[in-house]
């Protein structure tokens, strides 16, 4: 597959604020986060978390998904669907060292956190909305990942569901500390996030900043069209 | 009420005409399958049951249908997997070849793996310096099935992995999986259903082979000859073992049908799991 150009120098620190990416259909933003994820080789460039290079084509570095330590959380939450709510959740630790019932422990105090440990025995085909990305979250979250990839996390909810949902998934980006990088289309999710915006326009970023700095001064139309009502 | 239950009717199905004319296909389908059931009394159908031919064969066919189903399922799943995961044209065209054995007429299949494993074919000269000989031999039938059934499975197993969400593979990765553990973890149980199904055409296609079977391996009893090939033999001196056997293969290919039918769709990947995590907690 072929991605194409895309210069991007996200910069994200101390994992207070969220970056949330926004931008057309077909823009690229689901591409980045996978690229991010290892799922997509880039021809040039650098990913890096922090002060750990994930890629790098000048210095030949590719670390494959497994090593990357990226929670990705895609649209529609991706959990398995033959494997228990617990068993999805712990599915990023049966492979470590961990004992079983340690590995159960971590999962079931994640759910916890959560307020999904009730859902610990239940199929993923028999949750709502909210309850997988729920989920989806815990499962990203046990494996203690460096950041967060969360592609439209409250695309699939209703608009009730959603907003109480994206009050909650600020609260919990927040307690978990983990940098999370968000895509979504909805200024309200961003606000909520109080996050940090970048606009992808066909593989580039366009504009960068806080939601009120776009709004103000939108760099192309679709930035006017998005931010431009006015912020609630 | 629903747009739905109008449609038949919009389309007639639910009038005579069209009824009458549905009726002449399916006749034609059930008629020989009752007729083979209505053939024979009980009694005949024990004499035909204690003809020399019957056991010999029905446990040559058992043997070997179960030897070439674990080769096309052990060697057809990688390519199945290669073709869901590749796009473009070499794909597409490999698809093309993977169905060959299904549209080519199984004489010229017998004759095409006689032209490959036969003393004077093909892979002739090497088989012959390593001391094997394999036509008119039970590898030759096992051989046989196994290019005859594999499509079956192939494209099943290959349509089943296509329909796998690629982002849950990602997810397994990121949690922590070698592209191993993320195929044998997610994909093959999420595929699970369209493997079993595909595994289940190919036996039935594999018990069914009798063309190339007779023209590459022969109808050498105890050796070669298979269900199919004792009914052909038995149908000379003793239709009613031709008919008992008839009625054992007719009613496992019933089985395998109402099996496929009764397949729990997505439950059947979490059984699987279900048994190999419990296995592995021991």
């Amino acid at each position: 597959m072929r991605v194409g150009e895309l210069d991007l120098d996200v910069r994200l620190d101390g994992g207070v604020q969220p970056v949330a990416l926004v931008g057309p259909n077909g823009s690229g933003k689901t591409t980045l986060l996978r690229t991010i994820a290892g799922a997509y080789r880039p021809s040039t460039g650098v990913i890096a978390v922090g002060d750990r290079v994930l890629f790098d084509s000048a210095r030949g570095i590719d670390l494959p998904p497994e090593e990357r330590r990226v929670g990705y959380v895609p649209q529609g939450y991706g959990l398995f669907p033959h494997l228990r709510v617990l068993d999805n959740v712990r599915f990023g630790l049966a492979g470590s060292a961990q004992r079983d019932n340690g590995a159960q422990a971590s999962a079931l105090a994640v759910l916890e956190q959560l307020e999904a440990a009730h859902l610990a025995e239940r199929w993923p085909d028999t949750l709502s909305g909210g309850e997988r990305q729920r989920v989806a979250l815990a499962r990203a979250l046990v494996t203690e990942p460096h950041i967060l990839l969360l592609d439209e996390p409250l695309a699939a909810l209703d608009a009730a569901a959603r907003r109480t949902m994206r009050r909650r998934l600020a609260e919990r980006l927040e307690e978990s500390a983990v940098p999370a990088m968000v895509i979504t289309h909805d200024i309200r999710d961003i606000v909520a996030l109080s996050a940090d915006v970048h606009v992808m326009e066909e593989g580039r970023i366009v504009q960068r900043g806080p939601a009120d700095a776009l709004a103000a001064h939108p760099a192309t139309e679709f930035v006017a069209e998005v931010f431009g009502s006015p912020l609630a | 009420m629903s747009r739905q239950a109008h449609l038949p009717d919009l389309l007639g199905a639910g009038r005579w005409p069209s009824l009458a004319a549905a009726v002449p296909m399916l006749v034609l389908i059930v008629l020989p399958v009752v007729a083979l059931a209505l053939a024979s009394s009980p009694a005949e159908l024990a004499a035909g049951a204690r003809h020399p031919l019957f056991l010999p064969a029905l446990g040559l066919t058992a043997r070997t249908t179960v030897v070439s189903l674990v080769v096309v399922v052990a060697a057809g799943t990688p390519l199945a997997w290669w073709l869901a995961a590749s796009s473009g044209r070499w794909a597409r065209g490999v698809e093309q070849l993977v169905d060959l054995p299904i549209v080519l007429p199984p004489a010229v299949l017998g004759i095409a793996l006689l032209q490959t494993f036969g003393r004077n074919g093909l892979l002739g000269g090497p088989l012959e310096a390593l001391g094997l000989q394999v036509p008119f031999t039970t590898a030759a039938v096992v051989l046989t099935q196994v290019v005859v059934a594999s499509p079956f499975y192939v494209q099943s197993a290959a349509a089943a992995f296509g329909r796998v969400d690629r982002d849950l593979l990602i997810v397994a990765r990121t949690l922590g999986r070698s592209p191993a553990g993320a195929f044998f973890g997610v994909a093959v149980p999420v595929a699970l259903p369209g493997l079993v199904s595909g595994a289940a055409l190919a036996w039935a296609r594999a018990i069914g082979e009798f063309g190339a079977t007779l023209l590459f391996a022969g109808n050498l009893p105890g050796r070669t000859q298979t269900a199919p090939l004792a009914i052909y033999t038995a149908l000379e001196s003793d239709v009613q073992a031709a008919v008992a056997l008839s009625l054992v293969l007719a009613a496992v290919a019933v089985l395998l049908l109402l099996g496929l039918r009764a397949l729990p769709g997505g439950r059947l990947g979490r059984v699987v799991e279900a048994v190999a995590a419990g296995a592995g907690r021991r």
